[in-house]
């Protein structure tokens, strides 16, 4: 964190607070305002349009929180429980303060996978696409010619992954200076180790007044401590964490003696995993490489993505899920986080996930914007303590796998 | 079928190898360099059916009569065929397993055992398989069973390795290639949709690369998504999108018109709904006798009348909108306005019938004077008092009309209406008129008098008939 502090720069905030801010809790700001249809929230009518096209017909409780203030200017820290729209509300309010005649970036938004800045691109052209926005995603195992001249065309919004951002900036391919707004996606994971550094770079690039939104379902306690340091007097949107899990997802576990029952365990779920879509975690890429494998050798149809593969690969795999020409995805923690696909209603954690926060991510995939889903967890015999762990820091129920677990999805 | 491929696979395979025995025996001692190549039969793909059968049978043999040299050679043959298949196989399926390289996965899905005993004859086998003298067996690259001796081994490895790489077959992938192959390889086995799929997805990426504006409908890529109602797939086509955007637009304004027109008319019927609401409700209280609350009624019909003019107002202007194209919303209007002229006529009908209605005493008298011919009425200008000669009624209107604008200058068309509409009300109480008939006041005050006794009547009948058009109205809602 000191190290944070000495990479500020310039950067706004109440910098001079050096106090101890872990005994402090944070809580929803006060008088935030409920606006209970999109038709009160003062959009533009192609925006609105747009809205309605993508299928929103009444913004979800977040939505009708987070949209004002961030499109008055405000710094937001937005959480919400996964799949109840958060991309769009950011989106939303970005496509709001746009000026679409200005053909300069104006919004930078940054997120941990390619995928995923990938998705957010698609959502803003979706929500944008009466108003003819662009937005331009980018992200890293691409063409790098190709990147810049998208940029030289002049994009409204940019969506991607630090690393090409960063330098896409230092080449000055992609000019700052009309960047008015800066949103992280999954903002705890962009805050954590392996991606703070990188923010920070990107950052100090920015014009001093930009404004910054932070969302994400989790937001852990050092997360928001961080906050302090280059956001002024943000509006806080939060969600305790015992109401954090969706009723609409229902979690089970599957109790096995062996690592090697697992593998019979999923066989015999393969029916159930086919119903719709499912997504298989393992914690490793070398274990799905494996698992994959070892499910194509007993004739089962399942596709598989990790971080190891080619940018081309990963996307081709998307793409076919996207599609729903594949049914079954064996992936990493890649997938775990702001993925969206609507026909996903199983996921099954071949491993448990090394964090509470994973946890609910990955389950997550699965019950979008109101549907309904499940999650199930392998768990050996050890590992059942710690899926007791999650369960009582989230305040919900996980039970033993019922028999008639196809009759829920 | 299969007993006769199996008996001549053993006939030949016997024959064969039991010349290749004789000879060897023959020729080990004295020509040790020398290298024999025994002629094989080449079979390349056995089925499995085939396969197991030989393989049981060799099973078999193996335990009944071991010793035999004869049948030593059969199951090694055999077990050489299966190897060089399982090479085979391996080739085909493309199967790449991480966890045993010996592992065989059947062609048809197969039953396990026999995998596992392959398995384990696969386990038994090597390269150097030992005959008592130092003759050694391969597989060299066309999957043949070959011969030689031990010490040179390498060296015919090494010239089938070279034969391999000029034949273009590849060896069967060792763990390490198999890791390396592993994307490539994928490729053929995926389903035929998803591949044609990959390519069209690659067609549009590539077109995206050179265009300037991007849209949603660009990077859709067939993705499985519930739009909303209100969805359009704008064309990929910059021009195309723009007309279609313009459409879009003028289609939208059209629709806001057409809503507000809706909306007006919508609050129109509603207006006419309410005030048929108020009439009758007026009525209800006409008929509990309350007519005490004959102020409130006059307010409510004068709210009615006012109401009427724009309602008028507004049917005109709906027949001039509704030329625009809505004819359904055209018709019901129209029918209300023909009820509410029927209702009016039967209003003036049902007025002779209404024996409530009591006139005010100048009513009557301006009434009776109307009625009087006028060679009887007093003569204002020079009065002389009555006079009793009687003329025809029939020259009442006219004289009436020559008269009024010298009499009566302040009105002078109301009298013909009044006759008109009084006339059904000759019923009434006649007691009440005889105080009048005699002398009369002088002309400018009669002048006067008359003008506002004229204005409160017609006010008060005006008022009458329209508590009597809302009494009907309300009754025919009532029966309705």
């Amino acid at each position: 964190m000191a190290e944070s502090r000495s990479r500020r720069g310039g950067g706004g905030g109440p910098s001079a607070t050096n106090d101890d801010l872990s005994n402090i809790e944070f809580e929803t700001s006060e008088d935030v305002e409920v606006i209970p249809t999109f038709d009160n929230m003062g959009l533009r009518d192609e925006l609105i349009r747009g809205i309605y096209a993508y299928g929103f017909e009444k913004p979800s409780a977040i939505q009708q929180r987070s949209i004002k203030p961030i499109m008055k200017g405000r710094d937001v820290i937005a959480q919400a429980q996964s799949g109840t729209g958060k991309t769009a509300t950011f989106s939303i309010a970005i496509l709001q303060t746009l000026d679409t005649q200005v053909r300069e970036t104006q919004v930078l938004v940054l997120s941990p996978t390619r995928e995923l800045a990938v998705q957010i691109q698609k959502v803003i052209l979706a929500l944008g696409d009466f108003m003819n926005v662009q937005c331009h995603a980018c992200i890293g195992g691409t063409n790098l010619g190709e990147d810049i001249r998208k940029l030289d065309y002049g994009q409204h919004v940019v969506s991607g992954t630090p690393g090409r951002v960063f330098d896409m900036i230092k080449r000055r391919v992609l000019r700052t200076r009309a960047i008015k707004m800066l949103v992280l996606d999954e903002s705890d994971e962009m805050l954590n180790k392996g991606f703070k550094e990188q923010i920070y770079d990107v950052y100090r690039y920015l014009p001093p007044a930009t404004q910054v939104v932070l969302v994400s379902a989790t937001l852990p306690h050092e997360i928001l401590e961080m906050t302090s340091k280059f956001m002024t007097d943000p509006i806080r949107i939060l969600v305790k964490r015992d109401e954090l899990t969706l009723e609409g997802i229902k979690q089970f576990f599957v109790a096995v003696e062996r690592e090697e029952w697992k593998f019979d365990t999923l066989c015999d779920l393969y029916d159930t995993l086919t119903i719709t879509q499912a997504v298989i975690f393992c914690n490793t890429k070398r274990k799905v490489d494996w698992l994959t494998e070892k499910m194509r050798e007993a004739n089962f149809t399942v596709c598989s993505m990790h971080g190891d593969m080619p940018q081309k690969e990963r996307d081709n795999i998307m793409k076919e899920f996207r599609a729903g020409q594949s049914r079954v995805l064996i992936t990493t923690d890649v997938w775990a986080r702001g993925i969206d696909v609507q026909q996903v209603s199983l996921v099954i954690n071949y491993d448990l996930p090394n964090n509470r926060e994973l946890y609910i991510h990955r389950i997550g995939r699965s019950g979008r914007f109101g549907r309904k889903g499940v999650s199930i967890n392998f768990v050996k015999n050890d590992d059942i303590r710690i899926l007791r762990d999650i369960e009582q820091y989230y305040s919900t129920q996980i039970d033993e796998m019922p028999m008639n677990v196809a009759d829920l999805i | 079928m299969n007993g006769d491929s199996k008996i001549t696979v053993h006939h030949s395979s016997l024959l064969g190898l039991k010349a290749e025995l004789l000879r060897k025996q023959a020729e080990v001692k004295e020509a040790k360099q020398r290298l024999h190549n025994f002629p094989k039969p080449k079979e390349k793909i056995v089925k499995p059916k085939e396969e197991i059968k030989i393989e049981t049978k060799a099973k078999k043999r193996k335990v009944d009569e071991t010793e035999d040299v004869e049948t030593l050679k059969a199951m090694q043959k055999s077990k050489l065929m299966l190897e060089a298949k399982s090479q085979l196989y391996e080739k085909l399926t493309r199967k790449h397993c991480n966890m045993n390289p010996n592992f065989l996965v059947d062609f048809e899905n197969k039953a396990d055992d026999h995998i596992d005993e392959r398995v384990s004859e696969d386990d038994v086998k090597s390269d150097d398989y030992d005959s008592d003298d130092g003759w050694v067996e391969y597989t060299d690259c066309f999957g043949r069973t070959r011969k030689c001796l031990r010490e040179d081994l390498p060296k015919m490895k090494d010239k089938d390795k070279h034969l391999r790489s000029e034949i273009g077959v590849n060896s069967p992938p060792r763990e390490e290639e198999k890791k390396k192959l592993y994307y490539e390889d994928k490729t053929p086995n995926r389903e035929p949709e998803i591949e044609i799929m990959r390519r069209k997805w690659e067609e549009q990426t590539a077109k995206l690369a050179d265009k300037t504006d991007i849209h949603y409908q660009d990077v859709l890529f067939d993705e499985a998504r519930n739009h909303g109602v209100g969805y359009y797939a704008f064309s990929a086509d910059e021009e195309e999108r723009k007309k279609q955007q313009e459409n879009l637009f003028k289609l939208r304004k059209e629709t806001e018109k057409q809503q507000e027109e809706n909306k007006r008319i919508k609050e129109m019927k509603k207006q006419i709904v309410e005030n048929r609401l108020k009439v009758a409700r007026a009525r209800a209280r006409m008929r509990k006798g309350l007519p005490a609350e004959e102020t409130e009624e006059e307010k409510s019909a004068n709210q009615s009348t006012e109401e009427s003019k724009p309602e008028e107002n507004e049917e005109n202007n709906e027949s001039s909108v509704s030329k625009d194209g809505d004819k359904d919303k055209e018709e019901p209007v129209n029918k209300l306005v023909e009820i509410e002229n029927k209702v009016k006529a039967y209003g003036e009908l049902l007025t002779k019938g209404n024996k409530w209605y009591v006139m005010t005493q100048e009513e009557w008298v301006k009434k009776k004077r109307q009625e009087r011919p006028n060679e009887f009425a007093p003569v204002y200008e020079n009065f002389h008092g009555g006079g009793t000669l009687h003329f025809g009624f029939e020259f009442g209107p006219d004289r009436n009309e020559t008269c009024d604008p010298t009499e009566y200058p302040a009105h002078p068309s109301k009298p013909a209406e009044h006759t008109e509409t009084e006339i059904p009300s000759n019923d009434l109480p006649l007691e009440e008129d005889s105080d009048l008939i005699g002398p009369f006041p002088p002309p400018t005050m009669l002048h006067t008098d008359t003008a506002t006794v004229d204005e409160n009547i017609e006010d008060k009948v005006e008022a009458g008939l329209k508590f009597l058009r809302q009494q009907f109205e309300s009754n025919r809602s009532a029966t309705r």
